[in-house]
């Protein structure tokens, strides 16, 4: 076996020494070089895996985690929901995050957030995904993908980077190639698409299957010696079926949790939460879990007119999943090393549209940071009275991914390479440093 | 119905009428029948607008100059025969738009144009209204309330107008009593009219009488005919109206504001002082329009054995059934009375053009129909009506366009029984029972008519089909005589559609090839040309049995050639892989086989050069290449239109690649329905033309100027000026740089490698910047428009005098069959030393003397030994010494793989329409339906950003997720050659237990090999089979005994007697649309839907199970051997 992660052997390595090589060869590229590391940071990052909760449809600030006075649903602008006290003083929630309030001390609130995408959710998607506007010349990579490709998985024979979620392009590895790529899962029962075996495929025909592939591979390998392509391939399907087989795929049995736990992450959210952490423990870098029950009140969190009804229940069962999380990964001794970011293409406004929800917002809005070693148990940035203009401490997208690299001890100045064309890993972002201790 | 009888009466009346003579003629102008009735009428004044420049006299009793305002346009076509008999073929008419009108003055107090009470008057006019707007008000004709300086306002004498109500305009008259008190509306009496006309591309007459002071004395007429009404504002009056100085405009008031302005045509309009009797109206309209069902009766011209279907323009945008029928303006012939799409539509340069939407599609046939009970059964995506003998028998309702999201999923309409498949997502159905009595040969008249398009919608026909079940038979569809009965089952509407689909493939090429004559003697001309500049190389004297790419590497002293040929079975694999992008079936290599020996390798190239499935193969290439980035949802992530049909049929019809380049650049044709103007798109992209400059740039001459988007390339030679230089040319005027299209300051320190050289709103003019590649003076004959700076653009590219076009697309085509190139970088050429530079330019030489013709470059190659020799294990890109005359190992494209899968399985990919909105509500530039894929290069990002189960495409993504394990790049803003390549645990895992792999190993009844595995064959000989049917080659003798052994048990009781063959499903689980996405159930079928893909086909029970298990366990290893997934 020689496959050490979800990439062909070396694959990365070599990409870098090609990169590398580059850089000799064309003067000037190394001062250019040079000249951005300066910009590292001194902020001290301490986590080693990170779980991003995401919240397509554009969550309503105002009515989660910045809570304002409250609106009618009709004609007075405002939020939806009282506020509720939390464990940070003098910081409000809505009061459908009532377990959260409780354990708020463990998080950073980001109430400073922007970007100027409204339109569009997918533009907006891969805007929070990507930390930039696309660009006709490349496609950047995913946050998930710089993360996977910057710090690989953490324990052989597994993938750096999985999705809970459908695969987009936005989630993708873009110019940073296919080594950065995801595993992708749409519900947490039959486990990542294409990875388990088919229904009908039992122990006895995959052991079968195996020994008749391995004589009929050794065969042209034989047949085809020194050619390293061909043996790429050999052991990455040696390393896929091992990847398929029980040992990874047994981190997709929650049921071998207890039922107590289980119950205590609650929805079909909830256990992909569950999983997520699993995931984690297992190895895997980054973990994107969408949360896209939009049957719960028929919108997601994309609350334009009828959408915003139940929107609590949304946010209960958010609430439920996230308090969780946190305990559970503390109770496991890993929320310190395993960042946890709540975050949604975009905020809402708080008028309310003439079905009684809300539209698209996306000059301030929210993101929440927990654990990961930050200096968490206070609120960030200010928004005025009704939540639409930041007050201080705003955070673009790129300070956003900035202080998330940095969390996760990757340097957000460095410089990453498509092809031999320098990107800077972030649009000019700089992290948020008052969330470092 | 009964405007139609009316409409004959009155023909028939005015055949009587013919002889009359006219009396009243002025010089020069053709004598109608229209003069003759008006001139006895006597009117007042009467503006025929008969001249084709303003100002216009009136005729009749006062002498009156109607002056036109600036875009007026006169001269246009008014009613004419054979429709409107009244009037000369040359009657003319005016065409009035935004605030355009006629004027005439008032002669003065007292004039002929003022009434008060007491006066009677008539106004009339004939009109063609293009369309209307909610409750607008249309001016025909009126006096006062103009608005002109020095009148009162609101001073309406009088006014002849259409008021749009519910979509149809009615009849309007309205005046302004004398009182007018400011602001109160009561001082306006209005008359409107309780129906109307839709507007539409037909002539109507309308007019209204009325007597001042006489409330009850007002009478409307819609051509010829009294229409009912009601005083609807003010009441009725005794008062007189306002009476002053101020003018008559035609066509517009209230200064002419857009609002009251006749969108349309207009004609005739005359004024008379009396009220002229109803009998006379009558006489003054008068139209053959035909009862198309009336009509049909007569037509003898319809085929014996074929439905003739024809479409027709002129349907109002409001879409009703109400409106002339004009001339057909495409025809065709099919057997049956069912669609799934139409032929596309080509300009006179062969390109996809759309059609403009709505249209009519009108079907006929005569069919031999025994009298009897039946059902009939008409299914639409819109508005569709079915007529036998002149008899409305069923329609269908419009299709509204829009929709939220929130609407409820819809049942699946299931007739409850096998013979009659699904309503497709969006359609709707009538179903009726009709009884036929005996009539003469009972030969019956069928007319189906279906419209096509508008209110929003994409323009596509969706399924329209029209079956029977006579007496409680089973339904079939209707087809024409002699034609064989068709069934309307699930499987059997498959089949159909599947016929139908390569029908259109067909039709489409034989419609396209004849479209552009003109354009295919332009580019015969250009060759010669090309011919004369380029002379030939002759290739080295070396062996004379050697063909020129061989003698060429042998004399550049290339290692390797004196390597041995592969085998037959070897090279034909390669072959088929490099023309069609497939594995060969089994069929083709016994064909193969066949074939003598000396020639065998020649006839193979030769057919396959020759096989439609080699422009298959090209498209996934450009698509990458050209950056062609469709989105089928609300595409804001710089996306293009889907101009992959257009690289498609430009391959089908081997274009000169040229030609290809020249119609890029030029960007004409359908922007959302696959013509190259959908490469002009840049959703989100300030600065569109940049960023196809740059693909242009990369794809035709190998200059990267990706860097030079925002700066000076730091590696090339390249200014941001430059790029923008070819932008400004896409352009075709000077381009201003925007803001961000630039890095600040040019990085700090000023040492930077990358400087900034523009400054945004710099502006860069449309001029040639590469003038070291291509002079910027063009020969002769290149160009047909000189002032257009694209189309100079396309020739300096492909110019014969610029020599690295045709280098660049030879060093492309080897580089893709043998896996290195003379570049290997074939995008970015900088600083390129290529190898064997006699071979390339004497290639490139035979690209442009062929007359461009890939296909000639790709014989050459394919004929050399070099193609023929085994491959190199491993590449040569970074190895400083040149490559051998030998192939490199190249790993199948991501295409290749998804189809070389469905080539073994036999299988239909079965993937439902690639969109979102089934239903076709919306429009083309928000959603897009791609159709059903048959190859791989027809997928495309399936866009669920938006991460909602019920937007996920289960059967599509399970497809989708191989081709992006193997490097198909789902997003493409951005142009590439060469894809990733890293190999990943993915790969072999799509394949090995992938839900789309697994349908190739599965051994359903749909499986080609089920059958294979059933007939009477040996153990030795379905070892054989399986491993040429994988792999493309016969089973080694070690081989064959693995596969004997493994499958001896139970074989000679495999079959499973009284099983019957089952063919897959196709319930249509696809009821979800975007319009009810956003609906629960809409979530829960797509759930559903997953659970089927996963699960995946349904095995064959012919076959006992143990024993079909392991026959797809040696399926599966067969085809997760590297064997498979690379090039032999």
């Amino acid at each position: 076996m020689t496959v050490p992660s979800f990439s062909a052997p070396n694959s990365r390595r070599r990409f870098l020494q090609q990169a590398g090589s580059a850089t000799a060869l064309v003067p000037g590229l190394a001062a250019l070089t040079t000249a951005a590391d300066t910009r590292a940071v001194d902020l001290p990052g301490r986590a080693d895996n990170c779980i991003l909760l995401w919240l397509g449809g554009g969550a309503c600030h105002v009515d989660t985690w910045d809570p304002k006075k409250k609106g009618d649903g009709k004609k007075v602008a405002g939020s939806f929901y009282d506020a509720i006290p939390t464990a940070i003083p003098e910081v409000q929630l809505c009061e459908h995050l009532k377990r959260t309030a409780r354990l708020l001390d463990r998080c950073v609130l980001l109430r400073g957030v922007h970007h100027e995408v409204i339109d569009e959710h997918a533009a907006a998607t891969n805007r929070l995904h990507t930390g930039r506007p696309p660009s006709g010349t490349t496609i950047y990579p995913s946050i998930g993908s710089v993360v996977a490709h910057e710090r690989g998985s953490a324990s052989d024979n597994v993938p750096p980077y999985v999705v809970m979620g459908y695969p987009s392009a936005s989630r993708g590895p873009g110019f940073l190639g296919a080594g950065a790529g995801y595993l992708y899962l749409t519900d947490t029962e039959s486990g990542p698409a294409g990875l388990r075996r088919p229904p009908r495929v039992n122990v006895v025909r995959q052991a079968r299957r195996e020994r008749l592939l391995g004589k009929i591979r050794q065969r042209f390998l034989d047949n085809n010696p020194n050619d390293t392509r061909v043996r790429d391939y050999a052991d990455a399907t040696r390393g896929g079926l091992k990847l398929a087989g029980p040992k990874f795929m047994s981190v997709f049995d929650l049921n071998s949790e207890e039922d107590q736990l289980r119950q205590a992450y609650g929805s079909e959210f909830g256990q992909r939460c569950l999983l997520a952490r699993r995931l984690v423990e297992s190895g895997v870098r980054f973990v994107e879990v969408a949360f896209n029950l939009n049957f719960i009140n028929g919108t997601g969190w994309d609350t334009h007119n009828q959408g915003q009804q139940q929107q609590h229940r949304l946010i209960d069962q958010l609430d439920q999943a996230f308090a969780t999380l946190i305990t559970d990964l503390e109770k496991r001794k890993r929320l310190d090393r395993t960042l946890i970011v709540i975050a949604t293409e975009f905020g809402r406004p708080p008028e309310f549209d003439a079905g009684g929800g809300r539209g698209h917002y996306s000059k301030a809005f929210s993101v929440v940071l927990a654990g990961g070693g930050l200096k968490t148990g206070q609120a960030i940035g200010t928004t005025g009275e009704l939540g639409k203009t930041i007050l201080e401490h705003p955070v673009s997208i790129p300070d956003l991914h900035a202080t998330i690299y940095q969390a996760l001890k990757i340097n957000p100045a460095k410089e990453l390479y498509d092809g031999v064309r320098p990107v800077p890993i972030t649009d000019n972002g700089t992290p948020v440093a008052k969330a470092f201790a | 119905m009964r405007t139609i009888i009316t409409t004959t009466l009155v023909l028939t009346t005015c055949l009587v009428l013919r002889p009359l003579v006219p009396t009243q003629a002025r010089a020069g102008e053709v004598l109608d029948r229209y003069a003759v009735l008006v001139s006895r009428d006597k009117p007042v004044a009467w503006w025929r607008f008969n001249q084709v420049g303003a100002p216009f006299a009136s005729r009749g009793d006062t002498q009156l100059l109607a002056r036109a305002t600036q875009s007026v346009q006169a001269g246009v076509a008014g009613p004419r025969p054979a429709v409107y008999p009244l009037f000369a073929p040359t009657n003319r008419s005016v065409a009035l738009s935004g605030s355009d009108r006629l004027i005439i003055t008032d002669p003065g107090d007292n004039s002929p144009l003022d009434f008060t009470n007491g006066d009677a008057i008539t106004l009339e006019a004939w009109v063609r209204l293009d369309r209307l707007t909610g409750n607008q008000n249309i001016y025909l004709v009126g006096k006062g309330r103009t608005n002109n300086p020095g009148q009162a306002s609101e001073n309406q004498n009088w006014a002849l107008r259409l008021t749009g109500r519910q979509g149809t305009a009615r009849v309007s008259f309205l005046f302004r009593n004398s009182d007018n008190r400011k602001g109160v509306s009561n001082d306006f009496h209005r008359w409107t009219a309780d129906s109307g006309f839709r507007p539409g591309r037909a002539w109507h007459h309308v007019a209204v009488t009325y007597e001042f002071g006489a409330p009850d004395s007002l009478r409307g007429y819609v051509d010829g005919a009294v229409v009912s009404g009601t005083w609807d504002m003010g009441g009725k009056t005794t008062k007189p109206p306002v009476v002053d100085n101020d003018e008559v405009w035609i066509g517009s008031t209230l200064g002419g504001s857009a609002g009251s302005t006749l969108p349309g045509r207009i004609d005739e309009v005359a004024i008379y002082r009396r009220a002229l009797a109803a009998s006379r109206l009558a006489t003054h309209f008068e139209a053959t329009r035909p009862d198309p069902r009336l009509a049909e009766l007569s037509d003898s011209k319809l085929p014996n054995h074929a439905v003739l279907v024809e479409l027709l323009e002129g349907v109002p945008a409001k879409r009703s059934w109400d409106f002339v029928r004009s001339r057909p303006v495409e025809r065709w012939q099919q057997p049956a009375a069912a669609w799934i799409g139409l032929p596309k539509r080509y300009s006179d340069e062969g390109l996809i053009v759309d059609r403009p939407a709505p249209f009519l599609l009108r079907a006929r046939t005569r069919l031999a129909l025994p009298p009897g009970k039946y059902q009939f059964l008409l299914r639409a995506r819109s508005a569709a009506r079915l007529t036998i003998d002149g008899k409305l028998i069923a329609s269908t309702k419009l299709l509204a366009g829009g929709g939220g999201g929130h609407q409820s999923v819809p049942d699946a309409i299931d007739s409850g029984r096998d013979d009659l498949v699904d309503l497709a997502p969006g359609h709707n159905q009538a179903l009726v029972n009709v009884t036929l009595e005996t009539q003469d040969d009972n030969s019956r008249l069928v007319l189906i008519e279906a419209i096509v398009g508008g209110g929003g919608s994409r323009t596509e026909l969706g399924e329209l089909l029209v079956g029977y079940a006579r007496n409680g038979q089973p339904f079939q569809l209707l087809a024409a005589n002699g034609t064989n009965t068709l069934g309307l089952s699930d499987t059997q509407w498959d089949r159909y559609v599947v016929n139908y689909s390569r029908q259109l493939l067909t039709q489409n090429d034989t419609r396209r090839r004849k479209s552009d004559p003109l354009e295919q003697e332009y580019w015969k001309r250009r060759h010669r040309l090309a011919r004369q500049a380029v002379p030939a190389t002759p290739p080295p004297a070396l062996d004379g049995s050697l063909g020129p790419v061989d003698r060429w590497l042998g004399s550049e002293a290339a290692s390797g050639t004196d390597l041995p040929l592969v085998d037959d079975h070897t090279f034909f694999r390669r072959l088929m892989l490099d023309t069609t992008g497939v594995v060969p079936t089994v069929a083709e290599i016994d064909w193969f086989g066949t074939r003598p020996v000396a020639t065998r390798r020649n006839d193979a190239i030769t057919r396959f050069l020759a096989d439609p499935r080699w422009a298959d193969h090209w498209v996934g290439y450009w698509q990458d290449v050209l950056a062609e980035n469709p989105g089928i949802l609300k595409p804001k992530l710089n996306n293009t239109g889907p101009f992959r049909f257009w690289i498609h049929e430009s391959f089908r019809d081997n274009k000169p690649i040229d030609r290809f380049v020249t119609e890029l650049v030029l960007m004409k044709g359908s922007r959302y329905g696959g013509g190259p103007a959908g490469f002009e798109l840049a959703t989100q992209n300030d600065a569109p033309m940049a960023a196809k400059a740059h693909i242009l740039g990369t794809a035709f001459l190998a200059i990267q100027l990706k860097c030079a988007r925002c700066h000076d390339a730091p590696y090339h030679p390249f200014r941001q000026e430059q790029l923008f230089n070819l932008a400004a040319m896409l352009n075709r005027r000077p381009l201003k740089l925007p803001a961000t299209s630039t890095i600040p300051g040019g990085a700090p320190g000023g040492d930077s490698l990358v400087k900034v050289t523009l400054k945004p709103g710099d502006s860069i003019d449309p001029t040639w910047p590469f003038v070291e590649l291509a002079k910027s003076d063009l020969a002769f004959g290149e160009l047909r428009d000189n002032s257009d700076a694209r189309e100079r653009l396309a020739a300096l590219v492909t110019s014969p005098t610029n020599h690295r076009f045709p280098q660049v697309m030879v060093n492309r085509i080897w580089k893709r069959y043998l896996g290195w190139g003379f570049v290997d970088s074939v995008d970015d050429w900088h600083d390129a030393k290529p190898f064997y530079p006699g071979l390339l330019d004497h290639l490139a030489r035979e690209l442009v003397r062929s007359g461009y013709d890939l296909k000639h470059v790709a014989r050459l190659i394919f004929q050399s030994n070099t193609y023929q020799r085994s491959v190199h294990p491993g590449t040569t890109t970074t190895d400083p010494a040149p490559p051998a005359a030998r192939p490199v190992r190249r790993r199948l494209e991501a295409e290749q793989i998804v189809d070389s899968l469905f080539v073994v399985s036999g299988k239909q990919m079965r993937t439902g329409y690639l969109t979102l909105d089934p239903e076709g509500r919306r429009g083309a530039s928000t959603f897009l339906n791609l159709g059903i894929p048959t190859r791989a290069w027809e997928f495309v990002a399936l866009s669920n950003e938006r991460d909602r189960p019920a937007l996920a495409l289960p059967a599509a993504q399970s497809v989708v997720d191989v081709l992006l394990a193997f490097g198909w790049r789902e997003s493409r803003p951005h142009p590439t050659t060469l894809r990733d390549s890293t190999t990943t645990v993915l790969q072999p895992l799509a394949l090995a237990n992938g839900p789309a792999a697994n349908r190739t190993i599965v051994l359903s009844d749909d499986h080609v090999l089920t059958d294979m595995l059933l007939d009477d064959l040996s153990l030795p000989d379905i070892a054989n089979q399986l491993y040429l049917h994988v792999l493309s080659r016969p089973a080694s003798a070690e081989e064959h005994a693995e596969i004997v052994e493994l499958l001896a048990s139970g074989f000679s009781n495999r079959r499973v007697q009284q099983a019957k063959r089952k063919r897959p499903s196709s319930r249509r689980l696809t009821r979800v649309s975007w319009s009810n996405h956003l609906h629960p159930q809409a979530t829960r079928i797509k759930l559903e839907l997953e659970q089927l893909v996963r699960a995946g086909d349904l095995p064959t029970r012919r076959l006992t199970s143990d024993w079909r298990e392991r026959a797809e366990d040696v399926i599966w290893a067969l085809v997760n051997s590297p064997e498979f997934i690379f090039a032999p």
